[in-house]
């Protein structure tokens, strides 16, 4: 048995009354987050609740309208930040991969951090190959994208994210687009990804992954959080009736 | 049997080549230059200029290249520009077949998906490295096989400037072989028309090639 990692108490990210609107839809109206170094938060909710749009705006990929949001405590949501910076520092995926179709996999891996950080072509090679390595897909760095399968893609994502050495990771429903017997494997990488101390913010419907790896549980509704805590309780004895209903829904389907 | 007068026609012909080629390479340039400008355009947010894009290509796709070809010769005079019919080849040429190569651009445009930019900018790639190694490789590769299409197409069409008065491959050949037919028993009409065939193929069958070789190389 190797012991639990440690994890340290420092907060990675705090979002702090986020609220954003995309033209008259209000879609965020006053979430307050944090995730501390090498925890797993896990949010579930119904569709349309809004988490595709919160991490979407801690990725500065979505400009919110009110709060603030900390990245190591560095404001990330002023106005004048190196957005690319930034998003060199917080990985994402998501649930349609995104892989880039022209490139095989070992070049998606190794682009980003060429380009960006300059890094030289035989070093980023052999970080790509060590991470391919950590999901399972050492023999397939020379495949195109379209010759893997969807959960052997979503692992290259994921890979091609983890390159950039992201202080955090977020994953926006990364398994739900997959055949289920995939998901295991997308799942499993994950995990393993977990226990390795990665700190990760985790949109997903997998009631199973948020159970046995999350930290901590947030339920997110109609642009708020309704209730969060330790899955044994969130997802066990949830105090909201609004979590009770999602997560009886959730069970049925 | 008399074997003199193919001398003069191969060299006649030979003239005739280098027109064909030449028209063909600056309506290649013109099309290629106004398609690709006109079908970028075509992502623009504003609808207006959408909106002249589609009429331009509606229009020129709409119309036969013959009819293109006499319209531009006989009516750039009309409106004070006096154009030999090389020029007005070339431009009515030009015009015609940068409607296709602009559909063609809009549609390879269009055909990235635009998470594939945000992935891209996801992993912290600049705006600029994000159109140079990921949008625009995909989009090129997705514009290749319509476009060299479009240049077989293009090089083919090259052969009605003769209706204008261009002394093109075609036009040469029609010429020797009236010359033939007035001067003797045998206006060898078959053979030289052969000739003439064989150099549009030997010019359009490479590409054709090239075209399928791309079309394969694709990844979507
Ligand atoms: N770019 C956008 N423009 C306008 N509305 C959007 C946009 N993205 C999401 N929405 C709307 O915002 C709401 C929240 O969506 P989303 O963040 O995707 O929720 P979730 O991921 O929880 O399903 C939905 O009503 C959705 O239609
Ligand atoms: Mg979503």
């Amino acid at each position: 048995m190797t012991a639990p990692l440690e994890r340290g108490a420092d907060t990675i990210l705090a979002l702090e009354d986020i609220h954003l609107s995309y033209g008259e839809l209000h879609v965020l109206r006053g979430v307050s987050l944090t995730v501390r170094r090498g925890e797993v938060v896990v949010l579930i909710g119904p569709s349309g609740g809004g988490k595709s749009s919160l991490l979407r705006t801690v990725n500065v990929l979505q400009p919110i309208t009110r709060g603030r949001i900390l990245l190591e405590g560095e404001e990330i949501s002023a106005g004048g930040v190196d957005e690319d910076t930034i998003r060199q520092r917080v990985g994402m995926v998501f649930q349609q991969y995104h892989l880039f179709p022209h490139l095989t996999v070992l070049k998606n891996l190794t682009l980003a951090p060429r380009r960006v950080f300059r890094e030289p072509a035989a070093e980023a090679e052999v970080r790509a190959r060590e991470l391919l390595a950590r999901v399972g897909l050492s023999e397939k760095a020379g495949h195109y994208p379209d010759q893997l399968s969807g959960g052997q893609q979503q692992r290259v994502a994921i890979a091609r994210a983890l390159m950039m050495k992201p202080s955090v990771m977020l994953f926006d429903e990364v398994t739900s687009a997959l055949d289920p017997e995939l998901v295991g494997e997308v799942l499993g990488v994950m995990k393993d990804l977990a226990k390795s101390g990665m700190t990760m913010l985790v949109v997903t419907h997998e009631m199973g992954f948020a159970r046995d790896v999350g930290d901590k549980v947030v339920l997110m509704a109609e642009g708020v959080v309704v209730e969060e805590g330790p899955p044994s309780q969130v997802l066990v004895d949830p105090k909201s009736e609004r979590t009770r209903q999602f997560l009886a829904r959730t069970q049925h389907a | 049997m008399n074997e003199a007068w193919i001398g003069p026609v191969v060299a006649h012909l030979g003239r005739g080549l280098l027109v064909t080629l030449w028209i063909s390479l600056l309506s290649v340039v013109v099309a290629t230059v106004v398609g690709i400008a006109v079908g970028s355009l075509a992502t623009s947010p504003k609808p207006a200029l959408r909106a002249v894009v589609r009429g331009y290509v509606t229009l020129f796709r709409g119309i036969p290249s013959l009819l293109i070809l006499l319209c531009v010769f006989f009516a750039l005079p009309q409106i004070g520009l006096a154009t030999g019919p090389l020029t007005a080849s070339v431009i009515g040429l030009g015009l015609w077949g940068s409607a296709n190569i602009a559909e063609a651009a809009r549609g390879a445009l269009f055909s990235i998906s635009p998470h594939q930019g945000e992935a891209a900018r996801a992993l912290g790639m600049s705006a600029r490295a994000t159109l140079r190694d990921v949008l625009l490789p995909q989009a090129a590769r997705r514009f290749l096989p319509p476009y060299i299409g479009q240049l077989t197409v293009l090089i083919h069409a090259s052969a009605l400037t003769s209706v204008v008065g261009v002394s093109d491959i075609l036009g040469s050949a029609r010429q020797m072989i009236e010359r033939l037919a007035y001067m003797g028993p045998d206006s060898h009409a078959i053979l030289i028309y052969g000739m003439v065939l064989a150099v549009f193929f030997a010019i359009c069958y490479p590409l054709t090639l090239l075209a399928d070789y791309a079309e394969r190389r694709l990844r979507v």
